[in-house]
C-alpha cells in the first residue's frame, strides 16, 4: 500500500471560511454558537445552533458562477466553496490527467432546508393539498446527495468517479476511506474528497428534538455543547462543508506539491446495535485498534485524539471507554479534543472538521482546546484539553461515529 | 507480493434476493419476467389527478411479516423493502452457517437515491398540521438514505466494513463497485450489497417529475431505448446480491450465480467507461453474450447508448432491458439488472427485447456486460460472466 497523502485543504464552517481563519479560531477556542431564533420561537427544550457568518459567505457566493449554483441549495453551495478551496490550494488541476482525478462527496441529509421551503411552497405551508407545482429541477437536486460532487467534477472537467457517501455523521470520514482505496488501486492519481451538510431547518430540529439529541442547556448558548463535560445535554447542531485533495506521496512529491499530513491508517466498522444508542463500546475499540494496526504505531506514538466528542451522555462515555480501553494506562497522557465544542456538530462535515482541525494542530504544534469542559466525569476519564497549549504532534487519532451504528477513523501523521 | 496476491482475488455472487413490482422474491420475479408479465400500472396509492407522474412500477402484494411490528412501524417503505431483499439473498446464500462465518468481515453497501420520502412526507404533514412537537422521533432515523445499512447491520449483527452510495440512477452501480472494492481491499470476505427506491408517494413523485425526464402519460409500456420514448417510467423496489471473495465461497460450498470480473467508473464519457472495463477484464465485444444497458427512456442518454450499439455491439449479442417490465428503479436499478443476469447465466436463456432479438433466446451466455449511467452521466460499466472454476 502506497503512502497517501493530503495536498489540499477546502472549508466552509462556524470557526472560518478557508483554512487560515478556521485554524484562528479553533486553535483558539472560540465558541461560535449562538441563540437559534427558529428554535426559540417554536419553544423547543434545545434553542441553540452554530451557523456560518452569512455576511462572509455571501462575498464568496457573489464571487461563484451564476449558472452553475444559483438557486440550488446552501449545502451544495458551500460544498463548491470549499472544495473550489481544496483544490486551489493543491494546485492540482493542471498536473494530472483529468481522468484519473475523482471526487466522492458526502451528506447525512443533503438540502433538507430547501426541501422543506419547497414542500411550503408546495402546500401554501401545509394548508392545502400536496399538489404538482413547476418548482423547477433544483428540486431534485436538493435531495440528491451526490449532486455538489457532480458540479464539482463538470467543472474542473475531472473525468474519474463522482460519487457521493451517505453514512449520516461518518460520512466525511468514509469519503476519505473511499478516496484512499480508489488511489491505493492506482483508479486515480488525486482525488478530491469531502462533506457538505447545511441541516439547520425546524424539520430536521424537531426531529432530532423529538429523540432527545439536540443539547438542552440554558445557560450561555456558547457554552452548550460541552464534550465530555459532566453536564453535558446534548449536542448542538450545525452546518459546514470541508474537501480535501489526496494523492499518492509518490506523485506529490514529484511535482513538489504542499503536504499537510499523510493518512495512515483507517478503519471502519458498524456497532450492529441500534441506530442512534451507543453503549457497548466494543465495536469502537475495535476500530482504534484497526486503524493502529493498519497505521503499524503503537499506541505511545499517537501524540493527540481528536475525538467525536458529541457532547451526549452516551457518545462521550461509550467514546471514552473505547479510548481506555486501547490507550490503557496512556490515556492520562494523551490529550483529547472535540472541534464540536467551538463550532457544534455539523453531521457528515464533522469528521473532515476535525481532521482539518487536526492538520491545524500539526502544522502550528498546537493542541486545539474541548472548551466547556468544566466539570469532570468519571464516565470519561479522559485527559481533556481545557485550553489550547504548544505540543509537536506527529501523529493523532480522529474519531467519528454516526447514526445507524458506523464508527469510523483514521491516523493522520505529519 | 502483497498488491501481487490482491490482483489474484476473485470476487463471486453467492445470494441473490428481490422485492421488485413483477414479484417479490427470485423465482416469483423469474417466472414473470420469462412470462413478459408488465408491472407498471396506474398509480392507486394515493390520488394522481393533481400529479404529473400517473404511472409507475409498484409492489404489488408486499407482506412485510419478517419485520416485526414495533420495527415496521419505525422505519419508511425504503428500508422495507430492503430488509425483506437482503433477508433472501443471505438465506440463499447460506452464508450465516458456516462455521467460519466471521460477522467482522461482513459489510453491508447499500444504494439509494432518495431516501424516506413516505416518512419525510408524514413529518412535514406533522409539523405543520400540529407543530414541531408532533413530528414523530423516527423521521430522524428512517429518512437518511444510510438508513438501510444500519437496519440490515443492526437486523444481522454484522460488523463489517459497510457504506451507502448516492448517485442518482447509477446508486446501486456505485455501490457494487465499492462493495468489489472493501473485497479486493481485504477490508471484506462476504457484502450483502444491493440498492432500494421507494419513490412512489406524493412528495417525491412530484420532485422526481421536475427533471422533465419523467414520463408523464398514461400509458404503461415502457419505451426506453425506442424512438417512441416519452421518458422514464419510475418504478420501486430493492434488490441485494451477496458478493463473496471466491475462496470463501469455495471453503463453505456456496452456490455460485456468477463472477464479477470488472467494474469501470468515469463521469462523462459512456464508451470510453465500457473500452476500460474490457480491458481490464481481457474481453472483446465479440465476447459478449448479453448487453444490459442503461436504457432510461431519455432521449440524450437513449441516444448515447444507440449510437453505441449501433458502432460496437455485435449481432450475436443479444440486448436486453428488464426495467421495461417493472420501470426505473434508480438507486435500485443496477443490481436488479445484476439479479436479473444472474438468472440469464442460470437458465442458459436471456429476454431480448432490443433489436433484432426479440423474445426468450436460449443460447449458452458466458459475459454480460451492464451499464448504469445517471442523469449526470456518472457511468458504471460492468461485466458478469458465468463462474467456471
Amino acid at each position: 500500500m502506497e503512502n497517501i497523502v493530503i495536498t489540499g485543504i477546502g472549508i466552509v464552517s462556524p470557526l472560518g471560511i478557508g483554512k487560515e481563519e478556521f485554524w484562528e479560531n479553533d486553535l483558539s477556542g472560540k465558541s461560535k454558537i449562538s441563540i437559534c431564533e427558529d428554535m426559540v420561537n417554536n419553544h423547543m427544550s434545545s434553542r441553540t445552533s452554530s451557523k456560518i457568518n452569512d455576511d462572509k459567505l455571501e462575498k464568496y457566493l457573489d464571487s461563484l458562477d451564476e449558472e452553475l449554483l444559483s438557486n440550488q441549495s446552501r449545502f451544495a453551495k458551500i460544498a463548491y466553496i470549499a472544495a473550489q478551496e481544496a483544490i486551489s490550494d493543491s494546485q492540482l488541476d493542471n498536473y494530472y490527467n483529468k481522468n484519473k482525478i475523482g471526487v466522492i462527496g458526502s451528506s447525512a441529509i443533503g438540502g433538507t432546508p430547501e426541501i422543506q421551503k419547497t414542500y411550503e411552497y408546495l402546500t401554501n405551508n401545509g394548508k392545502d393539498e400536496l399538489i404538482y407545482k413547476d418548482v423547477g429541477e433544483e428540486f431534485y437536486n436538493h435531495g440528491m446527495f451526490n449532486y455538489p460532487a457532480t458540479v464539482i467534477s463538470k467543472h474542473y472537467n475531472f473525468t474519474g468517479i463522482s460519487t457521493s457517501l451517505s453514512t449520516g455523521c461518518t460520512a466525511g470520514m468514509d469519503a476519505l476511506i473511499t478516496g484512499l482505496q480508489l488511489l491505493n488501486q492506482n483508479e486515480l492519481d488525486a482525488v478530491v474528497v469531502g462533506s457538505a451538510e447545511s441541516p439547520l431547518c425546524t424539520l430536521t430540529y424537531s426531529t432530532l428534538n423529538a429523540i432527545g439529541a439536540l443539547s438542552t442547556w440554558t445557560g450561555d448558548p456558547r457554552e452548550s455543547s460541552r464534550p465530555f463535560d459532566q453536564k453535558r445535554c446534548g449536542f448542538v447542531i450545525s452546518e459546514a462543508s470541508a474537501y480535501l485533495v489526496l494523492e499518492r506521496e509518490t506523485l506529490a512529491k514529484k511535482r513538489n506539491a504542499k503536504i499537510y499530513g499523510k493518512i495512515k491508517g483507517v478503519a471502519s466498522l458498524c456497532n450492529a446495535e441500534h441506530m442512534t444508542d451507543l453503549k457497548n463500546p466494543t465495536v469502537l475499540s475495535e476500530v482504534i485498534r484497526q486503524t493502529l494496526a493498519k497505521s503499524t504505531l503503537t499506541p505511545e506514538q499517537i501524540d493527540y485524539i481528536n475525538a467525536h466528542g458529541s457532547s451526549t451522555l452516551q457518545n462521550d462515555k461509550c467514546e471514552s471507554e473505547a479510548i481506555n480501553s486501547i490507550f490503557n494506562d496512556l490515556t492520562a497522557l494523551i490529550p483529547v479534543s472535540s472541534t464540536k465544542s467551538m463550532m457544534g456538530h455539523p453531521l457528515a462535515s464533522a469528521s473532515l472538521v476535525a481532521l482539518i482541525s487536526t492538520l491545524g494542530a500539526m502544522k502550528h504544534s498546537i493542541v486545539p482546546p474541548n472548551v466547556n469542559y468544566h466539570f469532570e466525569d468519571p464516565d470519561c476519564s479522559l485527559n481533556i484539553v481545557q485550553k489550547p497549549y504548544p505540543k509537536e504532534i506527529n501523529n493523532a487519532l480522529v474519531m467519528a461515529s454516526g447514526f445507524g451504528g458506523i464508527h469510523s477513523a483514521c491516523i493522520v501523521g505529519k | 507480493m502483497e498488491s501481487e496476491k490482491k490482483l489474484k482475488k476473485r470476487v463471486v455472487i453467492t445470494g441473490r434476493g428481490i422485492i421488485n413490482p413483477i414479484g417479490n422474491d427470485i423465482s416469483q420475479f423469474h417466472k414473470n419476467l420469462f412470462e413478459f408479465k408488465n408491472g407498471i400500472l396506474p398509480i392507486d396509492k394515493y390520488t394522481t389527478a393533481k400529479n404529473l407522474i400517473k404511472v409507475g412500477g409498484v409492489i404489488q402484494n408486499f407482506k412485510p411479516t419478517n419485520i416485526n411490528k414495533r420495527l415496521n412501524r419505525k422505519i419508511d417503505t425504503f428500508i422495507r423493502y430492503a430488509l425483506l431483499a437482503s433477508e433472501q439473498a443471505i438465506k440463499e446464500s447460506g452464508f450465516k452457517n458456516y462455521q467460519h462465518f466471521n460477522p467482522y468481515r461482513t459489510g453491508v453497501f447499500v444504494g439509494n437515491n432518495s431516501g424516506g420520502w413516505d416518512i419525510s412526507e408524514r413529518g412535514f404533514k406533522e409539523l405543520y398540521k400540529n407543530g414541531p412537537d408532533y413530528v414523530n422521533p423516527w423521521q430522524a432515523t428512517a429518512w437518511f438514505p444510510a438508513a438501510s445499512q444500519g437496519y440490515i447491520t443492526i437486523t444481522n449483527k454484522f460488523y463489517g466494513y459497510s457504506k451507502s452510495f448516492v448517485a442518482d440512477r447509477s446508486s446501486s452501480a456505485m455501490s457494487l463497485k465499492f462493495a468489489y472494492d472493501s473485497i479486493m481491499n481485504d477490508f471484506n470476505d462476504i457484502v450483502v450489497c444491493g440498492g432500494t427506491e421507494a419513490p412512489i408517494s406524493k412528495l417525491s413523485t412530484i420532485c422526481y417529475s421536475q427533471t422533465n425526464e419523467l414520463y408523464t402519460g398514461n400509458s404503461t409500456a415502457y419505451n426506453s431505448l425506442e424512438d417512441s420514448s416519452e421518458g422514464i417510467i419510475l418504478g420501486e423496489g430493492s434488490s441485494f446480491l451477496i458478493i463473496e471473495e471466491l475462496q470463501h465461497a469455495l471453503n463453505r460450498g456456496a452456490p455460485i450465480f456468477g463472477e464479477i470480473v470488472g467494474i469501470s467508473t468515469n463521469i462523462g464519457d459512456y464508451q470510453e467507461c465500457i473500452n476500460d472495463n474490457l480491458k481490464k477484464s481481457n474481453i472483446n465485444y465479440k465476447d459478449i453474450d448479453v448487453f444490459m444497458p442503461e436504457a432510461c427512456g431519455v432521449k440524450e442518454s437513449d441516444d448515447i447508448e444507440k449510437q453505441f450499439i449501433d458502432d460496437y455491439i455485435l449481432d450475436n449479442t443479444n440486448i436486453s432491458i428488464p426495467k421495461k417490465y417493472f420501470g426505473h428503479l434508480y438507486g435500485a436499478s443496477t443490481t436488479t439488472d445484476i439479479v436479473t443476469a444472474t438468472l440469464f447465466l442460470e437458465n442458459s436463456s436471456v429476454i431480448g427485447n432490443y433489436r433484432h432479438s426479440e423474445g426468450i433466446v436460449n443460447k449458452n451466455i458466458d459475459n454480460i456486460l451492464i451499464t448504469s449511467s445517471s442523469k449526470n452521466l456518472n457511468n458504471v460499466s460492468i461485466l458478469l460472466k458465468k463462474y467456471g472454476g
